[in-house]
């Protein structure tokens, strides 16, 4: 299931539509949907935010096989920006020193099994994969 | 869709999906709380980065007045994300009831 996004945050309970609704026509555990909604929101508003020159909407691409689903989050005819090089969030440093943000790829990393880059053809492409068992 | 209020005197109750989209709003309401010190997630089902980016901020202006804000009925789900974050770490945290 493909579908394209405005780059714009207002766009996100769409793509919560997308991912439930693809949830629901495969009959796939529900218990997943929290933490694919998370790690899609991620990577789509650091791609909106980060991908400022980018002039088009944004693909999600979802597919679920042998037990595995996967993400592909494409963003066409931007410069290249890598959100699987951030490093690690020190999550032991004080309230006063911790930053404000940051923790969104230091989630993700969590939340799925594997988490990819390419950079082809000037298009971004993030793919995330979760095993569904 | 999200939903923020005070239900009582300094205690804040949030529902719905507290997500990039909505966290500019979930902070303009948490600034203008008078002394918040509870924020109540019985009715919240989801959070995003940006969401904890608005609870920290919140903390973070707490802090410098010596008070802070304690976060009850955590769902499991968000309770597991509260861990790996390091938030268990930094409120005060009660988990949803079974």
């Amino acid at each position: 299931m493909l579908k394209k996004f405005p780059r714009e945050f207002s766009a996100l309970s769409e793509i919560f539509d997308f991912t439930e609704e693809f949830f629901a026509c495969r009959g796939l555990d529900r218990t997943h949907l929290q933490r694919i909604n998370f790690a899609i929101e991620e990577l789509f508003t650091n791609m909106v935010k980060y991908n400022k020159q980018g002039q088009h909407p944004i693909r999600i691409a979802l597919d679920a096989k042998d037990g595995t689903l996967e993400v592909r989050i494409s963003d066409v005819d931007v410069e290249p920006f890598d959100p699987t090089a951030s490093p690690e969030v020190d999550i032991g440093q004080s309230v006063e020193d911790r930053p404000i943000g940051k923790l969104g790829l230091h989630l993700i990393r969590r939340m799925v099994d594997g988490i990819e880059y390419q950079y082809e053809n000037r298009t971004s492409t993030v793919i995330l994969t979760k095993k569904l068992e | 869709m999200f939903n923020i209020k005070e239900e009582e005197k300094g205690v804040v109750l949030m529902s719905g999906r507290l997500d990039a989209a909505q966290a500019e709003r979930a902070q303009a309401f948490m600034d203008q709380v008078k002394d918040p010190h509870t924020v109540d997630f019985a009715e919240l089902d989801y959070i995003s980065s940006a969401g904890l980016a608005v609870l920290l901020r919140t903390q973070k202006q707490l802090m410098t007045q010596g008070s802070g804000l304690r976060i009850v009925n955590i769902s499991p789900q968000i309770m597991d994300i509260f861990r790996y974050s390091g938030f268990d770490q930094i409120f005060q945290v009660s988990p949803a009831e079974a």
